[in-house]
């Protein structure tokens, strides 16, 4: 559904792009549009998809664990929240096309951008110099703006956050960049190294969003000034706003509903049947945290299953050359949130349940 | 309510001419999707084209690699620079490790990464690190074995052919060929580089003392370790520096021997003409000549029948010993007359500041010769006596000299640093004593007119080479405080560490050191000929020669010789009446 949801956007971006011309003549349009416009569209919808996935992971230990409900990014169903999650889902959606487009411009791609070689040559600090192929993030950027934010015709303030945090996840990835190097010298030695930028993973990406997601500032518009609607006092008093918050930070303007609960009318599904870590080595704190988070404090029970698994374990290196593993089927435990049952039929049971929760 | 607004347009505008355009784009949508789709970015395994790699056990590699090599040609240009290494079979696992580290192994069903193990590493390093090495090359810091999965670790996989259950060929290396020659490099090689292991033990050149009935059983160690001797020479310098080392003694002991002994001799043909406060230059210039002595005897006898003991493999320095004579020969030259000449220069700065700071006479200040001479003498013989009492003879690895503190720290400061300080302490004392004395009386000496011209400069004389002798006094005291805090270093890295780490770190002893040392403890003889510089040795030369063959026939002359001698001695040049009146007026100086 995603892909389709996406794609009927994308399909929906060029149509209006193509109502919106007046002087348009369709030689001209096949010409130049569709080959400028319809070689990015690929990259666009993966990286949207990997913005999708990268929302899951991040967030898989969460009450809200990024549902699908949340990717419909525009939908003719009821009204679109601003609440601090949708603004993590429209900045990692930015920054997954940004990446993407990058990256495939990197890659030779496409016929119209290469490497980013504003640089090469050029003295880079003591024992190396720019070189190599340095990824062509403002490329990126310009094209993930065109398509991302078209998304958005609205000059309302909900319009103006959604911007915004496209933004953030655009800096997001130039924020991320790291410096790569590779020697140059005899015998393997390191006397001089060629040094380029390159895109970092993916994932530290996402978990640079989710630390600004966990930062993100509410806005606090004026409710007067609101009442105006679509006129000029309301675009002023959104650019007032705006202008005291800093273009690398999340924004959003309701509160969360409560994730606990189901609400299908909001398109959540609530924590029960989640599942949940209780223990296991290399866990973080947040892992190990989560049963507590999506059931306990949910009103749920924890309850275990035990699922058996088969995979690959005792894995040798045979010279020369290959690995033979052996295939292990293994019963591991497994965690969810349930409900937790009150039956009050038998007299004498509920009696004893309440004499249970007196001591 | 624009939405649905928007979807009228939307349907309006199609009909015509931009509905083929429409369906066009759909089209073109679909198309791209599917090229999208199939260009993923997953390792891909490509067929391994560098030739240096072809042929190593596995077929595929993938890029980039950790290098960041974006192709197999730009890893062909650099993994050919090790082709000559390859070549000279330094390490059969050498081609093999290379070419996993630049074309790593791509297996299909296994997609976690296969690097070599450590031991495969530490093999083709042990083998080829020595001859990098040699042609100034390290071996490369990012290809360290450190950074590589131990083989049999059950998380990080790792090639290695030991690893295999069944035995099976190396295609690559067949047995017969390079099996022979690297077992006899290995063999060769053995001793020296051993695997750069960092556990301490006794290893070459270091001499482990392993039989009981060895004199030095449990009686001697190096860098803590019991029974482990140092070797005859010292370890950390070559060959060339121990030729040097040689060369370097002779000439210094050779030059001074004949400064010194040209000093004594016209001493003794003319002692009348050295007074105090002079004389003790004389009997400085005669204890050097026995210290030269000392190293001119270790000249000839050689470094080994000096300074060491034992045969081949088990010849160590000599460790608290009192035995060999030659041993304890070259000892008490150098130390008993080396402390001595300490002694001397403490008392010539002390009859300087007799003479130049208090105003005595030569007369008064011979008065107490017996006094100097009986310091002189017997406190270095008690030193002597106590070292070969105490057996801290031992031998010196650098000079092949016997001495005192070459194999003790507490011999090295008890018996040589301390009584040097505390000399050179007590005449720079004398010195300083003596020359403000000089400035205060400056004016009352120029009173007495031209006649103090002669005494003025004497004392400036005897100043001056008394000054300059504390240079070298110094250097040597500070030669040796570096050594002694620094020793236990040298020999703690000997047993712990392997000659190339220790080449690469510099955690051995400054050759210079040593050879400033052995330069400014004979310095000092060779500059004190110049003190016989003058007119006068000729003369005193010349009139030995003509007393020498005539003796009878010139009694006359001889007595006055002896009156010549004495106008000479009160500093005045005039003839005559002028020495009876000189005499009179040193007399009331002399009483005072």
């Amino acid at each position: 559904m995603n892909p389709c949801q996406i794609f009927a956007s994308l399909v929906m971006s060029i149509c209006c792009h193509i109502l919106s011309s007046t002087a348009w003549s369709v030689n001209n349009f096949l010409m130049t549009g569709p080959k400028a416009y319809l070689a990015y569209t690929s990259s666009v919808q993966a990286g949207a998809q990997s913005g999708i996935e990268e929302c899951k992971h991040q967030f898989a230990w969460d009450r809200w664990n990024c549902p699908e409900s949340a990717l419909q990014l525009s939908t003719h169903k009821g009204l679109r929240s601003a609440t601090r999650e949708t603004a993590f889902v429209h900045a990692i959606s930015a920054a997954g096309v940004m990446y993407t487009l990058t990256k495939n411009c990197s890659m030779g791609d496409f016929e119209n951008c290469g490497c980013d070689d504003s640089k090469i040559g050029k003295m880079g600090g003591r024992g190396w110099v720019w070189g190599g192929c340095s990824d062509n993030v403002n490329f990126g950027d310009r094209i993930a703006k065109l398509f991302v934010d078209a998304l958005e015709n609205g000059h309302d303030s909900r319009a103006a956050v959604n911007l915004h945090n496209n933004e953030a996840g655009r800096l997001a990835v130039k924020a991320t960049l790291k410096r790569t190097c590779k020697c140059h010298g005899l015998s393997g030695s390191c006397s001089i190294q060629t040094c380029w930028m390159q895109l970092a993973d993916f994932r530290d990406i996402g978990s640079y969003l989710k630390i600004k997601h966990d930062q993100a500032r509410k806005l606090e518009m004026d409710k007067i000034r609101m009442r105006a609607g679509n006129s000029a006092d309301n675009r002023g008093a959104i650019a007032d706003t705006f202008s005291a918050v800093a273009r690398t930070e999340l924004i959003f303007m309701e509160d969360s509903p409560d994730y606990c609960v189901k609400n299908l009318s909001m398109g959540l599904h609530g924590t029960e049947g989640r599942e949940c870590l209780q223990s296991g080595k290399n866990l973080s704190q947040w892992e190990r945290r989560s049963c507590r988070r999506l059931c306990h404090e949910c009103g749920l029970k924890v309850e275990e299953r035990r699922i058996e698994t088969v995979s690959s374990c005792n894995c040798k290196f045979h010279w020369c050359c290959t690995v033979k593993c052996e295939t292990c089927t293994q019963t591991v435990t497994r965690y969810f949130c349930a409900k937790r049952h009150r039956n009050r039929r038998p007299h004498n049971h509920s009696r004893k349940r309440q004499h249970t929760r007196r001591g | 309510m624009r939405k649905p607004a928007d979807e009228h347009h939307f349907t309006m505008e199609t009909s015509g001419m931009h509905l083929v355009g429409f369906w066009l784009h759909v089209l073109l949508l679909f198309q791209l999707s599917g090229l999208g789709d199939s260009a993923s970015k997953d390792i891909v395994c490509e067929p391994i084209t560098v030739p240096m790699c072809k042929g190593i056990g596995y077929n595929h590699t993938y890029m980039p690699n950790q290098f960041n090599h974006d192709n197999q040609d730009e890893v062909g240009l650099e993994v050919h620079q090790f082709w000559p290494l390859v070549r000279i079979h330094c390490s059969p696992d050498l081609l093999f490790f290379l070419c996993s580290m630049y074309t790593p192994i791509c297996l299909q069903d296994y997609k976690k990464p296969l690097p070599p193990c450590r031991s495969v590493c530490e093999r083709a390093k042990r083998g080829c690190s020595p001859l990098m090495i040699q042609y100034g090359f390290e071996w490369p810091e990012r290809m360290s074995c450190e950074q590589l999965p131990m083989l049999g670790d059950t998380d990080r996989l790792c090639m290695d052919r030991n690893s295999s259950e069944t035995t099976t060929l190396s295609p690559p290396f067949p047995k017969p060929t390079p099996k022979g020659t690297p077992r006899h490099r290995a063999t060769a090689k053995s001793a020296p580089p051993q695997k750069c292991d960092r556990e301490c033990h006794c290893r070459g050149p270091l001499v482990p003392i392993k039989k009981e009935a060895h004199p030095l059983h449990n009686r001697v160690n190096t860098g803590s370790l019991p029974n482990c001797a140092l070797p005859c020479h010292q370890p950390y310098f070559s060959q060339d520096e121990r030729t040097f080392t040689t060369f370097w003694i002779g000439l210094w002991s050779v030059l001074c021997f004949v400064s010194t002994f040209t000093t004594v001799a016209t001493f003794l043909i003319d002692m009348e003409r050295f007074k105090y406060p002079e004389r003790p230059i004389i009997f400085l210039a005669a204890c050097y000549l026995f210290v030269s002595l000392g190293y001119i005897v270790r000249l000839l006898a050689g470094h080994e029948r000096v300074a060491c003991e034992g045969t081949g493999d088990q010849q160590h320095i000599l460790y608290d010993t009192t035995g060999p004579a030659l041993c304890t020969l070259v000892f008490l030259l150098i130390y008993f007359f080396g402390m001595a000449s300490s002694i001397w220069w403490v008392v010539l700065s002390f009859t300087w500041f007799l003479a130049a700071g208090m105003k005595w006479g030569n007369e008064a200040i011979a008065g107490y010769s017996q006094y100097f001479h009986l310091a002189a003498w017997l406190v270095p013989s008690v030193k002597s006596i106590a070292v070969l009492a105490l057996s801290s003879v031992d031998g010196d690895p650098v000079a092949g000299i016997c001495y005192v503190g070459n194999q003790s720290l507490e011999g090295l400061r008890g018996f040589v640093l301390a009584p040097l300080v505390v000399y050179l302490f007590t005449g720079s004392l004398f010195l300083l004593a003596g020359f403000v004395s000089l400035f205060r009386i400056r004016s009352v000496i120029k009173q007495g007119g031209t006649k103090t011209d002669k005494l003025e400069k004497l004392m400036i004389r005897i100043g001056l080479f008394t000054v300059l002798y504390t240079v070298p006094a110094t250097i040597v005291v500070a030669c040796l405080v570096y050594e002694q805090h620094y020793r236990p270093s040298w020999e703690r890295a000997l047993a712990c560490s392997c000659p190339s780490e220790r080449q690469r770190l510099g955690m051995g002893p400054d050759y210079a050191v040593f050879m400033l040392k052995y330069f400014m403890c004979l310095v000092v003889g060779i500059t004190s000929g110049v003190w016989i510089w003058s007119g006068k040795t000729l003369e005193s030369w010349r009139r030995f020669i003509a007393r020498y063959v005539p003796c009878r026939t010139r009694k006359p002359p001889v007595s006055a010789s002896s009156m010549y001698s004495e106008a000479s001695t009160a500093l005045t040049a005039r003839a005559g009446t002028a020495p009876t009146g000189t005499y009179h007026k040193s007399a009331p100086s002399s009483h005072v």
